[in-house]
């Protein structure tokens, strides 16, 4: 009798036995926080709700805590088992072989060696007790500020189906070589690191967004700067003096669902097709004409001056000179598109509303 | 049967007078002294009856085709009235044959077409939805939130600038694949259909409603428009349009049947006498059956057809007896009351031996089989009378032609002499009671049965076919529906799951998680098209009122988020959950209806019912209850269906045994007459495999019907009564064959024509009932007379005198 096999089968059944007792028990332990994602060929056919590549990797995430990982670039794909199976919203690679995935229940996942394996940094019940003893300290020292934000989150809370969980989803992550970075998410939510997203510091009042609008985007500047884009026409800019986000007035008053920053450039981009760029650092900005009435759903530089924009309703518009014009790429019709990125000079990856994309650009 | 055995001496009487009136049964006395009274009392229950048959109801419910015990079908029905989106609704493609759907004649004819449907009675006119339907709304998200509008522009002129503005609307509508086919080539006109008709406040009635389909949308199919209409109302329509043209066959069913009754007795006069009688049997039921509330349905109308042609068979062998009487010289008053005398017993056990053959099909639980288990008794019952006591007396007065006698007599006469090819087979059929020709016989049918039983494993559950099962995959309904499978995506094969919640239930977080689930989990299944459920339209309405953004295709855990979702999913799609939103449907379409498939659904789905449903009182119910769908209701029946068919072999098979231990008080008889009937049902189950039918509510009463065994009866009763006089095997068997041999084929005979008409009905499963009915009644006759004396000679064959022969008369004592 080898003992080590006797334990393993004891734990098999004691697993075994503890999942009898959840299926009794019925739902209330079934939970999208703990139940892993189903792994199933169909994951590939599932809408897709962000994407993003590097190194020749590419991750894309999904709905049902579906993480689907390319290793050859974007040609073939295969799931990942996460540790649950949340709404997830956006994927980002991070410094090195980190990547994020983001999701609703402000679910945040790390994985170290280039999405082959996942860890729960984050979740609903994480923030909320994170917020909720971040802004009772700073309320009972008398901040006011802090003391609405604690009342925003408390409501949060209450609207939960779940006591305890905050349900906000985090769409964008940003953490640089040096481990300081932002998280941002819905309803306002924003958090700050200095140490590579081991701990977070709470930002929420710090973005003169007292109405708390959406954050989708942030994007750090070559230059070193960070901008935050967001609901009707919410633009910030990183104030590092203050330790504040500072808002940085747009033409445009609809939903913003990206920045982009280049080579003394920034393009915004969302609802409609609106895109705007500004060539003196944000200061002024002047419209793009993308011909679409579609929603932006990524604007991507391909460098010297070459745009890639992606419309949701699938166009791909292509330009070399920084979007003042642009012409359709002619795509094989396929679902709605809601995120897309650069798997290397040529390739285009869409995540669609039913499965990943790959699709080959023209060089010049 | 057993009347035979007592031959009773009955002298020939030429002369009225010297007939002893007093003589016979007390029955026999009754009806013979009464002749006037029985025929008056016949007449009057003809007039009354045959009004009544007058007003009887053409029919077709689905819902007596389904097996109403089933734990999932009650499920169904307990929800049903909440579940308005379901089924009952008529779906109407105009095709444009010479171009797509922005052709401005094209558009024209389809606004005629869904004014027209508008104004047919029972169409729910609110939900009716169509490109021009002004509920059919386009949307937009902008700055300001969400616009939109009716996808036809209100100054829609035909002008290509509005055409333009149609196309780009049904775009930013989202209906390609929904109204709009995805080849752009026909658009669908969807009309949820009223319960009761609007005027009158009765039940909508489909026939008429069909009717009307037919009458006034059908019309405008042209060289360049075509009309494809589907539907729950259509497919009942085209059932009751089926079962009016079944009818008509029920003329051409006489036709053969009479002539095979002429054929046997070469008397025009009393062969329209049993035909009439015949007729009047089937009056007599079908006003019987009105009387107690029954209908004709694409089932009953299986038991005129029986009742005629049990009628006739039994009538002609009534008649046998008389001719040769009469054929000996007695008074044709005597002649009817000696086969009175000698046949009534026979007659009834015959009949008796029908009746439980179709009576133990009560014991399945779907009302359609149970109303043509009653019917037909009701039936052979009222046969009795007119079979029993109607054709004697009717004779008495009739007589028979001299023709008819001549043949009779003629026939005797020749009876031993060398004929035709036929006639050699049928007087050499004693020679297989020895054993140079009771071996082989036994030992093809056991190899044939061998065979049979292998092919058999193969027997499908179910139906194979595509669209609606119940009519042929030809005909037109299923041809409109292939047409619109194919251009709009979505089978027709439908599984749906119900979630049952607290009232508003549906909104909660928790439910719609629970719903996800399992429509995740079925959609894993390779026969799953998709799924659409409320939770699944919720994550979309969230995203799209979080504008458009695929990032919030979620079911989020914020409550005042999802209730905002499922609000707005409800306005938009009405039927997606019931009123109080605690009845929810999630729909699978399905690849195809085979049993396994569906089999396979129902499983999976249970066991995640299982998992997940909570306690009833629990503070978040949430049951998922099975099932609904025509996939679902299949699934259901299937089940019953195979969980009924060993019941029923059971309960045929030992009917039967009974009534032949009875009749013949020997087990060893009783074997010989079972042992044909297992090799047809087996046969008759290889036969289904080659022919592609498979076991379902239509086949399961026709396979296990006990019809088969009155010819065992017969043959065996006159065999065994010879060889308990002492007559050998070969002997008895003779005997039999010339007594009641040409009557087990004219029986065979005239039950098939009864039935072989069906085959040509435009109602699928009637003409698969058809096809193995005729075969059971021709193959049962043949296995009765080929292997019944290749049996006996082992079984029944007392080779020493105080052997076998001494325990058959033993238990014969």
């Amino acid at each position: 009798m080898v003992p080590g096999r006797r334990l393993r089968l004891t734990l098999a059944a004691a697993v075994l036995g503890a999942a009898g007792v959840a299926l009794a028990t019925g739902s209330a332990v079934r939970d999208v926080l703990t139940v892993p994602a189903v792994i199933s060929p169909q994951s590939l056919r599932g809408a897709m709700s962000g994407i993003a590549s590097k190194d020749g990797r590419a991750l894309a995430v999904g709905p049902r805590g579906i993480i689907l990982l390319s290793r050859d670039a974007g040609r073939n794909w295969s799931q990942i088992v996460a540790p649950l199976s949340a709404d997830f919203t956006t994927v980002r690679f991070g410094a090195g072989s980190t990547a994020w995935a983001l999701g609703h229940d402000a679910v945040v996942l790390r994985s170290d060696n280039g999405g082959e394996t996942w860890s729960r940094v984050m979740d609903g019940h994480a923030l909320f007790e994170l917020l909720s003893k971040h802004y009772s300290a700073l309320a009972n020292a008398g901040n006011e500020e802090a003391g609405r934000v604690l009342r925003d989150v408390e409501m949060a809370a209450e609207q939960s189906a779940t006591p305890g969980v905050l349900a906000y989803p985090f769409l964008d992550i940003n953490v640089n070589e040096r481990g300081e970075g932002f998280l941002a998410g819905a309803f306002g939510l924003l958090l700050h690191t200095t140490d590579g997203g081991s701990t977070w510091e709470p930002w929420i009042e710090r973005a003169d967004n007292g109405r708390r609008m959406h954050l989708y985007a942030i994007e750090p500047t070559p230059d070193g700067g960070v901008f935050l884009a967001g609901e009707q026409g919410l633009v910030r800019r990183l104030d590092r003096d203050a330790a504040r986000f500072q808002t940085v007035e747009t033409p445009y008053k609809g939903t913003y669902f990206g920045i982009t920053a280049g080579d003394s450039k920034l393009i915004v981009y969302g609802l409609r097709g609106n895109a705007f760029i500004s060539r003196d650092g944000a200061a002024s900005w002047s419209s793009l004409s993308m011909g679409s009435d579609a929603s932006l759903v990524a604007a991507l530089d391909r460098g010297a001056g070459r745009m890639v924009f992606v419309t949701q309703s699938g166009q791909v518009l292509l330009s070399n000179d920084d979007g003042a014009s642009v012409a359709a790429l002619e795509v094989q019709r396929g679902g709605e598109v809601f995120a897309a990125a650069m798997a290397g000079p040529e390739e285009l990856l869409l995540a669609r509303v039913n499965g990943v994309d790959l699709i080959r650009l023209p060089l010049r | 049967m057993a009347g035979h055995s007592e031959q009773r001496v009955m002298p020939v009487i030429r002369d009225l007078k010297d007939f002893d009136l007093g003589s016979g049964s007390v029955l026999e006395r009754i009806i013979f002294n009464n002749r006037i009274v029985v025929l008056l009392a016949c007449l009057v229950a003809t007039l009354v009856l045959g009004f009544a048959a007058t007003r009887i109801q053409v029919n077709a419910n689905f819902e007596r085709m389904i097996p109403l015990g089933s734990p999932y079908i009650k499920n169904y029905l307990d929800n049903k009235s909440e579940l308005p989106g379901l089924g009952n609704t008529i779906r109407i493609v105009v095709e444009n044959k010479s171009g797509d759907v922005f052709d401005p004649g094209y558009l024209d004819v389809l606004k005629k077409v869904n004014d027209d449907l508008y104004l047919i009675p029972g169409v729910d006119r609110s939900w009716m939805k169509s490109i021009w339907m002004p509920i059919v709304r386009w949307r937009e998200v902008t700055e300001d939130g969400i616009t939109g509008g009716a996808v036809m522009p209100a100054s829609f002129d035909g002008s290509a600038n509005e055409i333009a503005k149609l196309r780009e609307n049904i775009g930013k509508a989202g209906i390609v694949g929904r109204l709009v086919a995805n080849d752009m080539k026909s658009s669908m006109i969807v009309a949820p259909l009223l319960d009761t008709h609007p005027k009158t406040g009765e039940a909508l009635n489909y026939g008429e409603f069909a009717d009307a389909l037919e009458a006034k949308i059908r019309t405008y199919e042209s060289d360049t428009v075509g009309i494809h209409i589907v539907g729950f109302a259509k497919i009942v329509g085209d059932l009751i349009a089926g079962l009016r043209e079944v009818m008509v066959f029920f003329a051409v069913s006489v036709v053969v049947a009479a002539f095979f009754v002429y054929l046997y007795t070469r008397c025009v006069r009393s062969t329209a006498l049993l035909v009439t009688v015949a007729v009047i049997g089937v009056v007599w039921l079908l006003g019987l059956m009105q009387l107690l509330g029954y209908e004709l349905d694409p089932y009953s109308i299986l038991v005129p057809f029986l009742i005629f042609a049990i009628g006739l068979s039994h009538g002609a062998q009534k008649m046998n007896g008389i001719i040769q009487d009469i054929g000996r010289g007695t008074h044709k008053y005597v002649a009817s009351r000696y086969t009175f005398r000698r046949l009534f017993m026979a007659g009834l056990t015959a009949l008796l031996a029908n009746i439980v053959g179709f009576a133990v099909l009560i014991i399945i639980d779907i009302p359609v089989i149970r109303d043509l288990a009653l019917t037909t008794s009701v039936g052979v019952s009222v046969l009795i009378f007119t079979k029993l006591f109607l054709i004697p007396v009717a004779l008495s007065y009739l007589g028979v032609s001299e023709s008819a006698i001549r043949h009779a007599t003629a026939d005797d006469m020749k009876a031993g002499g060398r004929r035709s090819l036929p006639g050699r087979i049928w007087h050499g059929l004693d020679e297989l009671t020895e054993r140079r020709w009771a071996i082989p016989v036994i030992a093809i049918a056991a190899i044939v049965t061998v065979v049979s039983a292998i092919v058999m494993q193969d027997l499908r559950i179910g139906d194979l076919d595509a669209g609606a099962p119940e009519l042929r995959p030809e005909s037109r309904y299923n041809r409109d529906n292939a047409y619109i499978t194919e251009h709009y995506g979505l089978s027709s094969d439908q599984f749906v799951v119900i979630m049952k919640t607290g009232d508003e239930g549906c909104r909660l977080y928790s439910s719609l998680q629970k719903m996800d689930g399992l429509a995740q989990l079925l959609r894993q299944d390779p026969a799953v098209q998709t799924t659409t459920s409320l939770a699944e339209t919720v994550r979309f309405v969230t995203s799209a009122m979080f504008e458009g953004s695929g990032k919030w295709l979620t079911i989020s855990r914020n409550q005042s988020i999802t209730d905002g979702s499922v609000s707005a999913a409800v306005i938009a799609t009405p039927d997606i959950t019931n009123q109080s939103c605690s009845v929810s449907p999630l729909v699978a379409y399905l690849k195809d209806h085979k049993a396994d498939t569906v089999g396979r659904i129902l499983q999976t789905a249970e066991a995640y019912a299982a998992a997940n449903n909570t306690a009833p009182d629990a503070k978040e119910p949430v049951q998922f209850l099975l099932a609904a769908g025509s996939a679902g209701i299949e699934a259901a029946t299937n089940i019953e269906v195979q969980k009924s068919i060993v019941t029923m072999y059971l309960a045929v098979y030992g009917a039967t045994a009974l009534l032949c231990l009875i009749t013949f008080r020997s087990v060893r008889a009783t074997i010989v007459a079972l042992i044909p009937l297992v090799i047809t049902t087996i046969l008759c189950k290889a036969l289904m495999v080659w022919l592609g039918i498979g076991l379902k509510v239509a086949t399961l009463p026709v396979i296990a019907v006990g019809v088969g065994v009155d010819y065992a009866l017969y043959l065996l009763s006159v065999q065994i009564a010879v060889q308990r006089r002492g007559g050998s095997l070969r002997d008895a068997y003779r005997k039999s064959l010339d007594f009641t041999g040409k009557v087990v084929a004219l029986v065979g005979l005239t039950m098939a024509a009864g039935v072989i008409t069906w085959a040509w009905s435009p109602i699928k499963f009637q003409a698969d009932m058809g096809i193995l009915l005729t075969f059971m009644f021709l193959w049962n006759m043949l296995g009765a007379l080929i292997l019944i004396p290749a049996l006996s000679h082992f079984m029944l064959n007392p080779r020493e005198p105080s052997g076998a022969r001494g325990a058959l008369l033993r238990a014969a004592a």
